[in-house]
């Protein structure tokens, strides 16, 4: 028995991994964020790639300081050092700017059609250069001006004897992983409740299932097929996994990645394993639910009408994450919902990183999903079996109510 | 030997199979023949644990039929059904390994099959190419590639032309020879009559028939009469005592008898003068005799 869960495991593994649709389901979440990043890299290196030309008028250290440094400010110093004929070529458009200092004031004249100046970039440059030269003037030590430079440091932290660690991540970052979580679970459910949905109708619409019940049994088919797409669900983690670890690895320097690191502070290995457990326990719980609202299909084309219950039932926690997003999320209409096996999935994972539940209320909730797993594949096994080879023309609600509801 | 023993279903109100009690031994062909509904798909499904009997038991060998054994059972199912995106191959060896075969033994094995039933194509084109006597071919070579002792085979024939209808007669046959047990349900009573030993007919369930071909057969009496004698025409059959109808059948007359012994009378008359080119009194075909079941029992 084993042995053949086993190869219907490997089969419907397999099958799916060599089909394109697979590898479009890996990309499609990240699809996304790798065209905005490739857009955005794109357009960064484009518009820096032609500097702008500018005569600064300015005292002859000033204008120095600035023509060594023009690379780093992404400009080119031109050789005019006379205002009037500066601004009679930058009429003529010869030039992109012209920058004229005095007294302490600085003012930057543009045309229409220049190249742009980084004046973010300038400013800084600028201030750090009038900065020095007053330094100088009140004869400041370089240990007095760094020190006048630091800035006030404020560090926030929640009081939570359980997790401290996690409590440095800010409200905004909470509020987009709690929808994050919401919306994550959603769409794997979607997603691998309606592959398993199209597995099994797949194989009833074809009518090979008399063949495969006869070479096998409605168990191995069963927990067989059940395995095989949660073996997809996790290839997708492990690939993310391995994707975004590798990133942090070769990126962690990045200028980008500092800046988004920040948000990623939540992101705890506690916090993910909970996650991870938490929707591959509850997706293998929703493909259960799946395969039999599946195996009640006479055809493909009943395939949505099928999983109609399905995605209506995983939408649940997918709109009490979203609204709990926000500081509502602390209720205890939600915090009950957390305990509840196919719902806490989505709210759980939030709870604990808003601090709203400890790891002991995770773990408790998690054990429940798994129990309910346990007992759904109990269950779902009985009426797979009486109803992987029946073909009723009644609606599909119908036929679930009727299968799962007690004989009268 | 596997033995069906008082066999009982019933789905709702309807009862699919009563009381039904049969035995197969090795190196035998027993037919089941009977009308859309009569039982015999239900009858296939209880023996493969498809669905579970109200009461009855199947044997094999004495013993129950365990998940192992049943896994030895080849199976031709009614509603034929192949993975249409995959090819040939990759579906028959996940069958058979699903049946305990070993993957290269499959492989060399799906090679002697394709050849022996005559499937056009490779191994490795798609179920969707094929066309739909070539897929019931391969779905042929998934019930008996590993070599199973027991062998079920629903409808085997329909769909087929008389030519592949005989290449899967023939294999039936081999089979046979080889010691298998076969069970089969067919619509073509010529077919059924060709390769059983045994028939059992089903009428809404029921038994109404059972036992060797040729013995029902014989049981009915020898009233059928094929006759050539150029010098009698259809009005002197008519006018025979014995005759009950008379029908042209191509150089002769087919005589249908009220009792087997009006043929003695029949033969003298008809020879009186000496050689006729044809005589033959035989018993009712057994479409006949399905027919004549089926209507005395509505």
């Amino acid at each position: 028995m084993n042995k053949q869960i086993s190869l219907v495991a490997k089969h419907t593994y397999l099958t799916r991994l060599k089909k394109k649709s697979f590898w479009w389901l890996l990309v499609a979440p990240i699809a996304p964020v790798l065209v905005g990043a490739i857009v955005g890299f794109a357009v960064a290196a484009f518009s820096s790639d032609k500097s702008a030309e500018v005569a600064v008028i300015a005292p002859t250290q000033m204008r120095q300081a600035i023509k060594s440094d023009q690379k780093e400010l992404n400009l080119k110093v031109n050789n005019q050092t006379d205002e009037t004929k500066a601004k009679q070529s930058l009429s003529k458009e010869d030039i992109d700017a012209v920058l004229i200092i005095k007294d302490d004031q600085g003012t930057l004249l543009t045309q229409p059609k220049s190249n742009e100046v980084d004046t973010s970039k300038l400013k800084t440059f600028l201030s750090q250069m009038a900065l020095s030269e007053k330094a100088a003037k009140y004869q400041l030590t370089a240990s007095q001006v760094a020190d006048l430079q630091s800035p006030f440091k404020l560090t926030s932290k929640v009081q939570d004897k359980n997790q401290s660690k996690d409590s440095e991540a800010a409200d905004t970052v909470k509020q987009m992983l709690t929808m994050a979580v919401g919306i994550l679970v959603f769409i794997i459910v979607s997603i691998y409740a309606s592959i398993i949905g199209n597995e099994i109708a797949n194989e009833k619409s074809s009518r090979i299932m008399e063949t495969l019940l006869a070479a096998s049994s409605a168990k191995a088919q069963y927990y067989g097929k059940i395995i095989g797409v949660a073996g997809l669900l996790l290839t997708q983690i492990a690939i993310y996994a391995v994707a975004g670890t590798a990133t942090v690895l070769f990126s962690a320097n990045a200028s980008w990645a500092k800046s988004i690191a920040p948000y990623l502070s939540a992101l705890t290995p506690g916090f993910l394993f909970f996650t991870i457990a938490f929707i591959v326990i509850a997706t293998a719980a929703y493909l259960v639910i799946a395969a039999i609202a599946a195996s009640l299909v006479n055809d493909q084309s009943q395939i949505s009408q099928a999983m109609t219950p399905v995605t209506m039932l995983a939408l649940i926690p997918y709109i009490v994450a979203l609204s709990s997003s926000s500081s509502t999320g602390n209720n205890t209409f939600v915090q009950i919902l957390s305990y509840i096996p196919l719902m806490g999935q989505s709210i759980m994972p939030s709870q604990l990183a808003n601090h709203y539940a400890t790891w002991w209320q995770a773990s408790l909730s998690l054990g429940l999903t798994f129990i309910a797993l346990i007992l759904l594949l109990h269950f779902g096994l009985a009426l797979y079996k009486k109803n992987v080879l029946s073909y009723s023309d009644d609606n599909i609600s119908k036929q679930l109510l009727r299968a799962i509801l007690p004989k009268k | 030997m596997i033995t069906l023993s008082h066999l009982n279903k019933t789905f709702g109100d309807k009862q699919a199979v009563s009381d039904l009690s049969v035995t197969i031994k090795p190196g035998e062909v027993l037919g089941l023949i009977g009308q859309n509904g009569a039982g015999k798909t239900t009858t296939f499904r209880m023996i493969l644990d498809f669905i579970a009997a109200d009461s009855g038991t199947v044997t094999w060998d004495g013993q129950p039929i365990s998940d192992d054994r049943r896994r030895q059972i080849g199976f031709l199912p009614e509603e034929r059904g192949l993975y249409q995106k995959e090819s040939i191959e990759e579906q028959v060896l996940y069958l058979a390994e699903l049946h305990g075969m070993q993957k290269e033994e499959a492989k060399r094995e799906l090679a002697v099959w394709m050849d022996k039933l005559q499937v056009v194509g490779k191994a490795g084109d798609l179920v969707q190419t094929l066309s739909k006597g070539n897929a019931q071919k391969v779905q042929m070579i998934l019930a008996l590639i590993f070599k199973p002792k027991f062998i079920i085979l629903d409808e085997p024939f329909s769909g087929l032309d008389p030519v592949n209808a005989a290449l899967f007669m023939d294999t039936i046959k081999e089979l046979k020879k080889q010691g298998a047990m076969i069970i089969f349900s067919s619509h073509n009573m010529d077919n059924v009559t060709e390769i059983s030993d045994h028939l059992v007919m089903l009428k809404e369930g029921r038994t109404v028939l059972q036992g060797n071909v040729q013995e029902i057969r014989e049981s009915f009496g020898r009233t059928r009469l094929y006759v050539e004698a150029p010098q009698f025409t259809a009005t002197d059959f008519a006018a025979m005592a014995g005759v009950a109808r008379v029908e042209k059948a191509g150089a002769g007359y087919r005589l249908y008898l009220e009792n087997e012994e009006a043929g003695r009378a029949i033969f003298t008359t008809v020879t009186k003068d000496g050689y006729i080119p044809a005589f033959s009194q035989q018993p009712p075909t057994l479409a006949e005799i399905f027919k004549t079941e089926v209507m005395a029992h509505e």
